[in-house]
């Protein structure tokens, strides 16, 4: 930028020299064709002279043509140059992004480097691409939008968290969660819920913010961020102030939600009252023994007991409410954000703030945010840049726990087990417009009692300050020193209350829990830089670090029960019950370097080192050393390569390793935990089991690639890459006569590899009807490769996935349901699950069935196709997301599909008229029997639902206003846009499901995706 | 500038080594946390918190004696039922502790987990610096130690074992169960000992801590006379019928504990250390098994998946009303549901918050000890100072029925009868029912079970066949 500046300032008095000359004056206007902004400092050129001018700050432009000139050319940063011959003496131009491919420059580990010579995997994504997504963390937004990135919500309540993985499943018990890095700082992520409630931190972010955000995605890239970075790197560079006039910039955005499928529909009242006396008429068959073989007489005698005794007086077959609409209802999204920029050539400032605000389709679930940035930097001295950043937030979040720790259980007050335990043949409201408060199956008289009472909610309420602080110091010209310097505070508060007369809250006469979750996070890092360009050809460039991350985590619980009374919240209502505290603190050194070298932008190649020494691994195992080398080679700068349609081609090849740290701050040590209580007494006991010998997750990774522009409009890449993670920190099943059910070893190995590839087109008609077109497809294969001993390992909830060498990661483990007997009417597994579905291999017990692998949770290929079509200021995008090959574990409909059993407790709707009778053999499920010990119910393939779809993803539709109607107001743009989101699924291998789920397939039993319609307008004064 | 360059190699050279060295500020490593009695006093209380819940990382286990293990023998033989299908206990009641069951998982944890903890407690005690000036107290504290790590094993054998009684070759390999008497790296792998050792290991330990363990009464704590109890019913299970007599008339002639009256019966469910108790384990509003608590299940407002089955409802209606345990059942719903007859034996301590949470379940008591000398005593056993069968089992009954009149003689189904009443919700019936072999009726079934049924036994559990291959 600089230099383009100095450039235009000799062009600019070279440019007054010729006015000396006979000439005419051409002037104008230069906007840009994507906000409609004038664009400053454009240089204006007459072909074949060095006569021009730059544009001024409203874009004016005003340039003395000689005779012979016939054709001037606009050149700006970032824009595409466009030569455009002279039709008169007003020339208005308009100027559009380069197209993507071409030379821009992105921001990758410690630094920036242009694209052409970046030897490593990694991808950029826009503001635009970010905040299309109207979700409020950022991690959300990527979905379908990056090759190789996957994204999931494990529930759709606001606030919740995401899951998101690069490039494959990083480790089986480690973790699998990319590193952020803002502005240079590491910053913390995750969820500081509270007993199965996810609050996102990364939810502090305001996506509004963020300019871009770069996906580190091999060793190449990454390895310079050593042992955080094997699961990849998302770089976030917010928004910055830019010289020039002072940018004022409002948006305000509208949306309504509602579930985006069909899911959770339960029986009518008519067919589940059918369906439960059938399964109490089994039930006094089965206790007398004649459930398989009952004559008639027997069937009538034992419908008309049922009858009798286990059907509650006045309990009627009839239709009531529809109780998922009731408990799923609609959401609003709010969503307003103010900008000021500007400043001077030295001094330039961006601040922001920002509110959204998200109530949940179910009520009381809501998420609030306040956020704001302030951005200065400054050119203090010639030699010396100074940058200052403040990021605050605050959120607030309301909700209640959400099973999102994929551990068993189902509330009996979330929303879910509301639905299917309220009574389907009550109204949910009296004919006096009064809840109907007995229309519940169990313990909650009416779910909507539950929810629009404020007795029983989880409030949490987060505080974040990201400062950072940085200086770079220009020590010769090719020499300077960067110092990055910042405070990361996050201060997680959380509130959980339960009335004294509340469902949970009664048996302990109400309760109050206060959580705080304080993180602080200290990072300090020093670079120097070197870069040099030899004879014209030899560009040279390397950058040496320190860095040192110090990391304090205290956590304060209180809690009281027995309340005085349901009038207050706070625990000094109750009896104090327990108080605890404890602080985890880990600090890291790290020194770094790497060397970049290229021959004549035409042969690329790089090294990077980096040590890492951590205090969360013993003495011995503390220090980590990680290096990456890579090479690129642009064959289309050869001499020899001369095929015009290809604008530029690069063959790129990385290898390199990456680690990874234990999670917890102490996992190397034994240790007695302090918090015991026995009785009036108190308790110490052993809680940790020592591994002194625990080090690093060490992962090599190799990255493949080719990228080709054709016809100056295609870009396309296809990348190949194998990760393979040794010594993982594996949560090794132990012995229970060990005193421990798990314990945290360097043991086993497993491989990711697959495709990446992105092709993405630009301006593909070439007239005034854009068509951009965007296709991202990844495909995976992740494998266990060694265990410890060879010997299976079963993990998750209820041991439901097996992890055996040779065999898939997240391979769902359970017993084979081979499907309804059509003469029984009884369901049937397989004995043993390796040989065939004989009689002698099938049992109606459940307890007898042999598990075994039956299917795996990751798709084959997953992606994201985009089309942009622009019109004279509209501008329709449409993001379809698609995956192929996985499956998910229904959690959920396990509850809901239990033949009988459970009693009390609807069926999903799907059972309705579909279970077996004698005029109907060929059912999906079995006849009911309630109570059976059989347990016809229990896990097995018929959870297992395929997740395969494509999906229309968002939906979004711009305009930008014409300028006559506003320009008088001194407005610049008013940009209007309708946006919808997970908009419908174009093919759904399984119906009336939410099919995005965590990479490891477990649908919880929580709140769905919502489709959100929203409207906002975007002003710039 | 050359400054800063100077400066930054100085910050590179530089290495903050004491930094790397972080320990958290809420626990200590084993031989940092035990380094006084008093400690040791602190850890013994840890080994029998874990009797009344476990915190493995991801859940807390509560399946033990104040949770499904409390219940779990009157589950088995048929004297409860569920009225709520919650899927808590209602396992249990159905038989259902296979490999896969979260029951035969838990149980085996939650014991185990005791075991560990004493194993780890031991290897340190040595160390402790003031056991001269506390010598006594140390070797109480020691034999406690040993007297837990006995009962938590002889509760695996009886759980996941077949009675002693049923079986033809105790010294058949793999008969009995993982003896765990060390501390265990986690890669360690284990194989079951025979039944006989098994056995032999439990003896073992109860002598030992006889030898060190206190006779003071301290509530929530074993104490000589506890052990003399346990192993005294130990001995009853292997048909070690004088060894067992022996052992009970010491605890009943010389211990301090006395028979409840009859007047004090119903209000010993409401307290802690009442006369006749033993050994209970201490559970408190902060910690308790919660939902998966005695009391929750045996309550209509709770889970209600405890309450008394039709079998024992027409047992229990044989009951003379002068019986003050007629008062273990009452008739109650929840709101009109749930309608049957509850046990009242887990209303809660009074005084404590959450009543339904807050219930000791008493391990070993008195009257119990007074049935062993009388079934002991049937059963051809012969000890010193030995009084006859039914002069012990007269001196239970006088003390709970009104008026009573001493009968003549007595049988051993009239003490099978006596231990179902008065044992009733505490975990002794299929013991009982399968050392007596007697078959049963249960609520779940339609035909009679068998004591041989291979259902009454917990299985070992499947993760543990998948980690201990040689199991």
């Amino acid at each position: 930028m600089k230099k383009s500046l100095f450039s235009m300032l000799i062009l600019c008095v070279i440019g007054l020299q010729s006015v000396l000359a006979q000439s005419r004056e051409v002037s104008g206007v230069v906007t840009s064709a994507d906000d409609g902004l004038s664009i400053p400092g454009v240089s204006v050129i007459v072909k074949g002279t060095t006569i021009g001018t730059t544009t001024d700050f409203d874009g004016n432009y005003s340039l003395n043509v000689p005779e012979d000139g016939k054709i001037l050319i606009f050149s700006f940063v970032g824009m595409t140059t466009q030569e455009l011959e002279i039709t008169g003496s007003r020339m208005n131009v308009f100027m559009g992004s380069e197209s993507i491919g071409m030379d821009e420059v992105m921001v990758v580990a410690y630094g920036v480097a242009k694209k052409s010579s970046f030897t490593g995997a990694a991808q950029t994504v826009s503001s635009d691409q970010i905040t299309s997504a109207k979700v409020e963390s950022l991690d959300k937004a990527l979905a379908g939008k990056v090759s190789g990135v996957r994204v999931a919500s494990a529930t759709g309540a606001p606030g919740s968290s995401g899951d998101i993985q690069i490039r494959g499943i990083g480790s089986i018990t480690g973790s699998t969660s990319p590193l952020y890095v803002i502005d240079g700082v590491a910053i913390t992520s995750g969820s500081f819920g509270h007993s199965g409630s996810s609050s996102n931190i990364l939810s502090t972010i305001n996506p509004e913010d963020i300019a871009s955000m770069t996906i580190l995605k091999d060793a190449a890239a990454a390895s310079l961020y050593g042992s955080r970075a094997a699961n990849g790197v998302i770089i976030i560079t917010t928004k910055k102030g830019k010289s020039g006039k002072t940018k004022f910039n409002f948006k305000a955005n509208y949306g309504i939600s509602e579930m985006a499928t069909n899911s959770y529909e339960h029986m009518s009242g008519e067919a589940y009252y059918d369906y439960l006396m059938k399964s109490y008429e089994n039930w006094y068959l089965n206790s007398t023994g004649n459930l398989l073989n009952a004559t008639d007489a027997q069937h009538s005698a034992a419908a008309a007991q049922a009858q009798q005794d286990m059907i509650d007086e006045g309990w009627e077959r009839k239709n009531g409410a529809n109780w998922t609409d009731e408990v799923y209802g609609h959401g609003k999204d709010q969503d307003y954000q103010l900008s000021v920029s500007g400043g001077s050539d030295k001094n330039q400032y961006y601040i922001s703030a920002g509110y959204k605000n998200v109530e949940g389709l179910v009520s009381n679930r809501s998420f609030e945010r306040y956020s704001s940035v302030i951005n200065i930097n400054s050119k203090a001295k010639d030699w010396f840049d100074l940058s200052a950043k403040a990021q605050l937030s605050y959120t607030e979040q309301v909700g209640d726990r959400d099973q999102s720790d994929q551990e068993q259980g189902i509330g009996t007050t979330s929303p879910l087990s509301m639905v299917f335990s309220a009574d389907p043949t009550q109204p949910a409201y009296n004919e006096d417009g009064s809840l109907n408060l007995s229309a519940g199956l169990g313990k909650v008289n009416n779910p909507l009692q539950v929810l629009n009472s404020a007795d029983q909610f989880i409030n949490t309420k987060t505080y974040r300050a990201l400062n950072t602080l940085s200086g770079k110091v220009q020590i010769l010209p090719e020499l300077s020193f960067t110092s990055i310097n910042s405070v990361d505070y996050v201060n997680v508060e959380m509130l959980e209350y339960w009335g004294p007369s509340s469902i949970n809250g009664e048996s302990v006469n109400g309760m109050g829990t206060r959580d705080q979750n304080r993180v602080i996070t200290m990072i300090s890092s020093n670079v120097l830089n070197y870069s040099k360009t030899f004879n014209e050809v030899h560009n040279f460039s390397a950058l040496a670090g320190l860095e040192i991350e110090d990391y304090e985590y205290l956590f304060v619980r209180a809690t009281a029960k027995d309340y005085s009374t349901d009038k207050l919240i706070e625990l000094s209502s109750g009896k104090a019950d327990e108080a605890t505290s404890s602080i985890y603190s880990t600090f890291m050194q790290s020194v770094f370097g790497s060397v970049n070298y290229n021959f004549a932008n035409k042969y690329y190649f790089a090294a990077s080192v980096r040590q890492d020494e951590s205090s969360k691994l013993g003495k011995d195992n503390r220090k980590g050393t990680f290096w990456s080398a890579s090479a690129s080679w642009r064959f289309t700068e050869e001499d020899f390569v001369n095929a015009s349609f290809l604008t530029d081609g690069k063959l790129r090849f990385s290898y390199g390793t990456n680690g990874t740290l234990p999670s917890g701050s102490y996992s190397h040590l034994g240790l007695y935990n302090f918090s015991g209580v026995y009785g009036p007494n108190s308790a110490i006991y052993l809680d940790q089991a020592a591994n002194l010998d625990l080090g690093w997750e060490m992962s090599s990774n190799l990255n493949v690639g080719v990228d080709l522009t054709l016809f100056n409009k295609v870009s396309l890449s296809a990348e190949y890459f194998y990760k393979y993670t040794k010594d993982l920190l594996l949560k090794v099943p132990t012995s229970y006569v060990t005193g421990f059910d798990d314990a945290l070893q360097n043991s086993g190995e497993i491989s990711n590899q697959g495709l990446d590839i992105e092709i993405h087109a630009n301006d593909i008609l070439n007239s005034e009807f854009k068509w951009n077109a965007d296709l991202v497809l990844s495909t995976l294969s992740a494998k266990v490769e060694k265990l410890p001993g060879g010997s299976d390992i079963l993990l998750g909830d209820g041991n439901l996935y097996q992890y055996s060498e040779g065999q898939d990661l997240y391979t769902f483990y359970l017993p084979t349901w081979n499907g309804v007997n059509n003469e029984t009417g009884f369901s049937e597994f397989l004995i043993d699950p390796t040989k065939a579905a004989t009689a002698a291999n099938l049992t109606m017990n459940y307890g007898d069935a042999g598990r075994g692998p039956v299917a795996k949770a990751f798709p084959d290929f997953s992606g994201g196709f985009t089309n942009t079509f622009s019109y004279k200021g509209f501008t329709l995008t449409a993001l379809t997301t698609f995956q192929y090959g996985g499956n998910l574990f229904d959690y959920a409909g396990y509850f809901f599909h239990h033949d009988g059993v459970r009693g009390s407790f609807n069926l999903a709707k799907d059972v309705e008229g579909n279970y077996w009778t004698p005029e109907n053999t060929n059912a999906d499920n079995p006849q009911p029997v309630y109570g059976w010990a059989n347990r016809p119910d229990r896990w097995s393939t018929k959870h297992i639902k395929s997740t395969d779809y494509i999906r229309l993803k968002e939906i979004g539709l711009s305009y930008n206003l014409p300028k006559h109607l506003y320009e008088k107001f001194g407005v610049n743009n008013v940009k209007v846009n309708l946006n919808v989101s997970n908009v419908a699924y174009l093919y759904a291998a399984t119906k009336d499901m939410e099919l995005e789920v965590n990479l490891n397939g477990y649908r919880t039993v929580d709140t769905p995706l919502a489709r959100t319609y929203s409207m906002g307008v975007s002003v710039d004064f | 500038m050359r400054k800063l360059l100077y400066i930054f190699i100085g910050l590179i050279l530089f290495s903050c080594s004491d930094e790397l060295e972080q320990v958290p500020t809420d626990k200590l490593p084993s031989d940092e946390a035990i380094t006084t009695v008093a400690d040791l006093q602190l850890a013994v209380n840890g080994v029998y918190a874990s009797m009344v819940s476990v915190w493995n990382g991801d859940q807390t286990i509560v399946d033990g004696y104040c949770g499904d293990f409390g219940l779990y023998a009157d589950a088995k033989g048929g004297d409860i039922n569920y009225q709520g299908a919650y899927n808590h206990l209602a396992p249990v009641i159905n038989l259902q502790t296979d490999k896969n069951s979260d029951e035969a998982d838990g149980f085996y944890y939650i014991n185990y987990v005791g075991i560990a903890r004493v194993n780890d407690i031991l290897t340190v005690v040595e160390n402790i610096s003031d056991i001269e000036d506390n010598k006594a107290e140390y070797d109480d504290l020691v034999g406690q130690l040993h007297a837990i790590r006995g009962f938590l094993h002889f509760d695996v054998l009886r759980t996941f074992c077949a009675m002693p009684n049923l079986v033809a070759d105790q010294t058949a390999a793999k008969s009995g169960i993982v003896i765990s008497n060390e501390k265990y790296l986690v890669n360690t792998r284990f194989t079951r000992s025979t039944m006989k050792e098994s056995y032999d290991f439990v003896k073992a330990e109860f002598e030992f801590a006889l030898t060190t363990i206190g006779e003071e009464v301290v509530i929530g704590e074993m104490n000589y006379w506890t052990v003399k109890a346990l192993r005294s019913r130990m001995h009853l299970y292997l048909g070690e019928n004088s060894a067992a007599l022996a052992d009970a008339v010491d605890v009943i002639e010389n211990s301090p504990y006395d028979l409840l009256m009859r007047d004090e019966w119903v209000d010993s469910w409401t307290i802690e250390g009442a006369t006749e108790t033993l050994f209970e384990i201490r559970t408190s509003d902060t910690e308790n098994a919660q939902r998966n608590s005695i009391g929750y299940y045996t309550a209509p407002g709770g889970y209600a998946e405890a309450a008394a089955s039709d079998e024992f409802l027409s047992f229990f209606n044989t009951l003379s009303a002068d019986d003050i345990r007629i008062n273990t059942l009452k008739e109650e719903d929840d709101d009109g549901d749930y309608q049957a007859f509850y046990p009242q034996k887990y209303r809660g301590r009074s005084g404590v918050t959450s009543p339904l949470y807050v219930n000791n379940p008493k391990i070993i008591r008195l009257s119990e000890v007074y049935y062993i000398a009388s079934e002991a005593v049937l059963q051809g056993g012969t000890a010193t100072n030995a009084k006859s069968a039914v002069e012990y089992y007269n001196a239970v009954r006088s003390n709970r029925i009104d008026s009573y009149t001493d009968v003549a003689s007595v049988t051993l189904d009239n003490i099978l009868d006596e231990r179902r009443i008065e044992l009733f919700c505490e975990n002794a019936r299929v013991f009982d029912l399968i050392r007596l072999k007697t078959e049963f009726d249960h609520p779940r079934f339609a035909d009679p079970i068998q004591v041989t049924d291979s259902r009454l036994i917990t299985s070992f559990p499947q993760r543990e066949l998948d980690v201990n291959s040689d199991l």
